[in-house]
Order: C-alpha cells, then structure tokens, then sequence
C-alpha cells in the first residue's frame, strides 16, 4: 500500500517556532560550521583519491605536452611548438574525424541493438528466470579477457574461419573471402559485439520496471504498440539507453586493440595513434593527443548527460 | 625492434602471464617500491645534488660488482645472466623493454643504470647519455673480432652510410680513423630481410618487389613501425633502380621520405596491404591462418610459422640486399661500476655463451671464434653437421646461406636516421590515409 507523502510524519522540530537571540543564532553558525567540516572531513579519502589517481596524472599529461621533442630527446621546456605541430597536421585531424566517425556509427549500432534486445527480453520473454539466464548469456563473453574476446573473431572469420568454411561448403565461394577480417566494417562489427551488452542490461533494468498497467492503459485508451512504446516506454527506457552509451563511449574512446587486431592498422583511431606515438619515444606529441582524445570524450559524454542527466538515475 | 625466437616469445609469455598473479603482483609491488627506495630514489637525489655517482660499487655483492641494465627480453636471458654472474662474480639486475619505451625510459633514468644492451639504431637517439669507451679497455676486443667491425673496407661496409663503423665508434674516432673509442660495443648482429607463404605469394619471390606487386594485392603487410620499413621500402626503390636517393638508406633526406612515401601511398591507395602487423605472435598467427602472404617478416617468426604448419619462407639474401643491425652495450655517462660492464661485455665476446645461445636463433657474434667453441658441440637443426657448419658456415645454402655470403648481400644497416621526427609524421599520415 503505497504511502502518500501528506501522510507522512513531520520531521520532529520543523514546526516548532525558532526561538530568536544571538545565542541560537551563534549556536546555528557553530551547527553549520561542525556540519561544514564533517562534509570535509567524510570527503576528504574520496577527493585525496581523485586528486592523486585522477588530478595528477592529468596535470602531468598536459605539463608533458607542452615539453619538446628534440629527437629522441625530451626537452622539458614549456612552448607551443608540439601543440602546433598536432593542431596543424591534417593526419591527426582525419584520425580525430575518423575516431569520432567509428566512434559514433558503433554507437549508434549498440543503441539500436541494444535497444532492440533490452527490449525482447523485458516485454516477450515472461519468465524472469529466462530473461535473467538470457541476459547472463549476454554479458558470459566478458567473464573472457578482452583480447580474448577479439581474438576469437579470428578463427569465426578468418580465411579459415567458420563463416568463410561455411560459404565454401555452401557453394557460394570458391576462395575464401578476406572480407570478414582487417578492413573498418569488421573493426565495427567486433567494437558493436564488444560493447553491446552494456546498452542491453541498462536498457532492460528500465523497461522492466515500468509498471505493466500503464503500458496496459495507454493499450487501453487506443494507443497503438509504436506509440506506446514511443511515447511511453522508449522515454523511459531513455535513461538507461543513454548510460549505456555512456560507458560504452569511454570504451570505445580508450580501445586501440580491436583496431589493431581486427582493423589491421589501416585505420587508425587516436587511441592507437597515441600508443603508437608513445612508443617511438615522442611523448609530448601522445600527450597532446591525450588531451585532445580527452577534450572529444569530455565533449561527447556532455552530450550524453544533455540529452540525459544520469545523476538523476542514481 | 625486437627480434626473438619462438622459444624466446613463449617462455616470456609465460613469465607475463606468471607475473600477474595476486601474490606476485603484492610482491613485485613492494620489490618495486624498495628497489625504488633503494637505487632509483637515492641515484636521483645524488645527481641532483651534483654528486658523483660513478664511484666503485661491488660492496652488496661479494667485490665483483653490480650492473644494472636495460635491455631487450633476449639480452636478459637467464641462460646468459645466470653464468655471466656465475663466472664474474657480478650481480646483474636487468629490465627488458620494447624499442620505443626503451629509448624513452632509459632518456629519463640513465642515471640509474649503468647500460643499455640495445639495437644500434637507438644510438642516434641517445648520444647524450653514453659514455664513450676506449677500444684498448676492452680486451675482447682483439685480431679475432671481425675485420667488418674494425675498421670500413670490409664485406658488408657501406661507404655511403659507413655503417657498420659509423654506428660502433665515436665521430671522432672515426673522423681520425683511429676507430679507438666505442660509442656501443657491438655483441651481435642480423639480418632483416623478408618472408612469403610458398603456394600463395606470386611473383619474383627473390625480390622486395613481390611484397609490392599487384599480383599479391590485398594480402601484403609491412611492420606499423616507421624505421625499419620505410628502410625496407628505400632498399627495393634503390636497389631496382626505380628511384636514386639523396641520403643513405638508413639515413633519408626529407626528399627521399617524399619519394618513399608517394610509392607507399600509392600502393595503398590500390589495397595493397592487407593490415600492417605489430608484433611477433600476431606474425605468427597471421602466417599458420594464412591471412597475409607476403612482408618484412622476421625470419624467427618465419621459422615459428613453420613449425605451427605454415608453408613459409624466409628469403636470406633478397636481390636488393638485406637490411642489417647490431646490438651490443651502450654505457651510461653515469654508471656507478664502469668496470664490471666492461668485465661483462669481455665475457660477452669472448666466453661464447652468447654467440652459442643466440647463434641456434641465427643471430652472430663479432668474435665467431668464440661463438664456434659453442656451436661446434651443438647438432644442426636438419641433424646433418653441427650448428657451426649450418649457422655460420652455409652448409645448406639453400635453408641458411653463410655469413659469408649474407655479408656480401648487405645493402645497409640499420640506424637512427636525422630525420626522425619526419619518418614517424609519414608514417603517421600513411597509416591514416
């Protein structure tokens, strides 16, 4: 039985008339002083943390871009020469635009199937044991590293992988096809594969919790399935659509081994750039685009909290 | 670059993957932390007071002495250490890294080490922190070791670059012909060249040329790492006549770096490449799966391939030439115990353990005389001679050519080029484009 909040108990004091005098009003200062340093004091691991984990190491990677390679060796000087050189040269421009290119149509394959098997698992399967076994089934590839994950694309779609065995026998080829492996198609394929589940589970955690009477009632008053989902279940699955992308964005933003292993190199993201760059030795070159990779993530991720705040789902 | 055996690759896999244990990750955390304590914190705050670090060391370890070093996995070989430590009475504490970390670590901590067991094509990279040696403290360094290394004129000398000598002694040494003082102390050396699939590569297979012919379109593959390919790039251009360039092959000019690099765009503009590789296991698997069938394969990784059931090949002497490199011992300026990392290079030219060692994988030593004591009591890899005879000697010309022969068909050697900076940009815009 649902409480309604008229119904709720005052909280003990708000009623009662404050009583006035410098006193109590030297006894509140010293209240919201006490309450100010316990905040201090209760954030102070956290922010110690963030500080030394997050704070500095970002500082040291922007200090570290504005140093100068001069060959091999890094000057630790502060100019603009190796910002320069990355905002001026049209090869990281297109690697940034490709970034974003991939970054985006993954996206936009992972909300949609995302979407699409979030919401097969919340409205058509009715048994919550199926639906829980299903969604475990999606999420089994990631109890496998990583590298494992995307080196199995290898024997499904090598020269003798499964699919290309499968189209020999089939007659439909007579040489096996290099289509499926090292070329952007199949880099998205396996980035969609990877990240998907993290749009599936969000996306069926708030589908699931919309009350089946209201889909029953606005079926009731003659809305059509399209437009119930449309004007009542996709909003509300809104948040966890948006999360999803959310964390599959920072992935995809950081993964330089899928292009690597899947994409062959031919198409490099800024991520494999920078790792790239890095090893040869010219750090305030990586660290520049470090910065950059991270302007382009801040500003994506913005976007996603614009269209959604997230803080409102915890 | 890296170049290992398979034997190598697998055994450090297994240490990386031994590694990461919970209870080795605390204990490693916590040697790091000492270690840190102990030689890298105080070793830093001594040369930022402006104390002198080079002092005799040798006190922790019984009066032989401590080196620590830097290197790659194969110079760290525990097969190496464990009698080089055995038999000088040295301790020697190594860390291996990769090409380009291990330039930009040792840039950064030099001072906390006493050598660099590199690929002489980091040189360039690093004159500043090196201290040059002296030829006559190295004792090893006697009539045995290889004419090629002593002075130019010799097989596999090339005049344009002056490589090898160019790379082994200072620019003064050289500029006086003296050859009296090193910059590295060279301790082995190979050979790049490249590598098909038997069956599937089509074209003149003696040739860099078939890795670019449009016979083998789509399944080509060269290393995503500027230096040794677009010196592999420069070799074919030159060495077919197609191009005539300005700066050595291992040292181009911005306007031979144009011309490289038109012909590589080109190339991939047609869809040449199938992928450009990175590593050596990922070589490896590409070749058994069949995925690309011709490049700048590393012959280690070839061999690898074949046993793994691969029809490759490994093409020793290509008709343009092979590139070659060297790898020895660069001394940091500030190394505390100068004499036991001489004491350890003369042990590393003369004992034969690492010539026997890393002469099975197909690399050589400068002194073959020692390498020979160690390979003569080891079987041929067909079981017909010994390793001497085969590795060395070119008693199956056809599977491994001799020294000889791979000296004579050397068209450079590998060396950090002036241009640097301009390799990596191409390179960056060629795998982008």
């Amino acid at each position: 039985m649902p409480v309604s909040v008229r119904t709720l108990p005052t909280p003990a004091g708000a009623t009662e008339r404050a009583p006035a005098g410098p006193d109590h009003a030297a006894q509140l200062r010293l209240q919201a002083r006490r309450r100010r340093r316990e905040t201090a004091l209760l954030l102070a691991p956290a922010l110690l943390w963030v500080l030394v984990a997050v704070a500095l190491p970002l500082a040291m990677v922007v200090w570290v871009s504005f140093w100068r390679a001069d060959g091999a060796t890094l000057v630790h000087t502060f100019d603009l020469d190796t910002w320069s050189g990355v905002v001026g040269s049209g090869a990281f421009r297109s690697i940034g635009v490709q970034t974003l290119k991939v970054v985006a149509i993954v996206l936009a394959v992972v909300a949609t199937v995302g979407l699409l098997c979030g919401y097969f698992l919340a409205r058509f399967v009715r048994s919550k044991r199926t639906a829980t076994l299903l969604l475990m089934l999606a999420i089994l590839p990631f109890w496998t590293s990583y590298v494992i994950r995307i080196i199995t694309w290898q024997p499904l779609f090598g020269n003798r992988g499964v699919l290309n065995w499968l189209l020999l026998e089939l007659g439909l080829i007579d040489q096996p096809a290099s289509a499926f492996l090292y070329n952007e198609t199949a880099m998205i394929c396996a980035m969609a594969s990877l990240y998907v589940v993290f749009v599936i589970g969000p996306v069926y955690w708030a589908l699931s919790r919309i009350d089946d009477d209201v889909i029953a009632a606005s079926r009731s008053l003659g809305a059509s399935a399209w437009k119930t989902f449309w004007k009542i279940e996709f909003p509300l699955a809104k948040g966890g659509l948006v999360a999803g992308c959310f964390f599959a964005a920072i992935f995809l933003f950081g993964d330089y081994a899928t292009e690597q292993l899947i994409g062959g190199g031919t198409n490099p993201a800024l991520s494999g750039t920078i790792r790239a760059i890095a090893g040869s030795g010219q750090w305030p070159t990586a660290a520049a685009l470090s910065v950059c990779l991270l302007a382009m993530t801040a500003i994506v991720l913005g976007i996603f909290m614009k269209i959604h705040d997230l803080r409102r789902e915890l | 670059m890296t170049h290992l055996s398979y034997e190598e690759m697998s055994r450090q896999r297994a240490l990386a993957e031994a590694r990461y244990t919970r209870r080795s990750i605390v204990g490693g955390g916590l040697r790091a932390v000492g270690g840190l304590a102990a030689t890298g914190a105080l070793g830093t705050l001594l040369s930022a007071c402006g104390g002198d670090s080079s002092s005799a060391g040798g006190a922790a370890d019984g009066g032989g002495g401590t080196i620590r070093e830097i290197g790659l996995s194969l110079t760290e070989d525990p097969r190496i250490f464990g009698p080089a430590q055995k038999e000088l009475g040295i301790k020697i504490e190594g860390k291996s890294d990769n090409l380009g970390n291990q330039i930009t670590f040792w840039q950064q901590n030099y001072r906390q080490f006493d050598d660099n067991q590199l690929n002489f094509n980091q040189l360039g990279a690093i004159q500043e922190t090196i201290r040059p040696v002296p030829v006559r403290e190295i004792s090893a360094w006697n009539d045995q070791v290889m004419p090629l290394f002593r002075e130019p004129g010799h097989p596999g000398y090339n005049e344009r670059s002056g490589w090898p000598i160019a790379g082994t002694y200072t620019r003064e040494a050289v500029q006086s012909r003296r050859y009296d003082v090193f910059q590295a102390v060279p301790t082995w050396f190979g050979f790049d060249a490249f590598g098909y699939l038997e069956g599937q590569a089509k074209g003149d297979l003696k040739s860099y040329g078939a890795i670019f012919d449009p016979a083998n379109k789509g399944h080509a593959t060269l290393i995503n790492e500027p230096i040794t390919s677009v010196m592999k790039v420069a070799t074919y251009l030159e060495g077919s006549g197609r191009a005539q360039l300005e700066g050595p092959i291992n040292n181009l000019t911005k306007r031979d770096l144009a011309v490289v690099f038109r012909f590589l765009g080109q190339l991939k503009d047609a869809g040449q490449f199938r992928l450009f590789w990175s590593d050596f296991g990922q070589l490896v698997d590409l070749l058994t799966a069949g995925e690309v069938w011709i490049g700048d394969f590393w012959a280690s990784a070839v061999a690898a391939a074949v046993e793994g059931g691969a029809r490759a090949v490994f093409v020793n002497n290509p008709t343009e030439g092979s590139n070659g490199w060297i790898q020895g011992v660069a001394i940091s300026k500030q190394a505390k115990d100068y004499d036991a990392v001489v004491k350890y290079i003369d042990w590393s030219l003369e004992r034969g353990v690492v010539g026997g060692i890393l002469g099975v994988q197909g690399y050589y030593s400068p002194r073959p005389d020692s390498a020979q004591k160690a390979l003569e009591q080891q079987d041929a890899p067909s079981g017909d001679g010994n390793a001497w005879e085969y590795w060395y000697e070119g008693a199956q010309p056809d599977e491994r050519p001799s020294l000889e022969s791979r000296l004579e068909n050397v068209a450079d050697w590998q060396a950090y080029p002036d241009e640097f900076q301009e390799y990596s940009r191409l390179w960056t815009e060629f795998t982008a484009a």
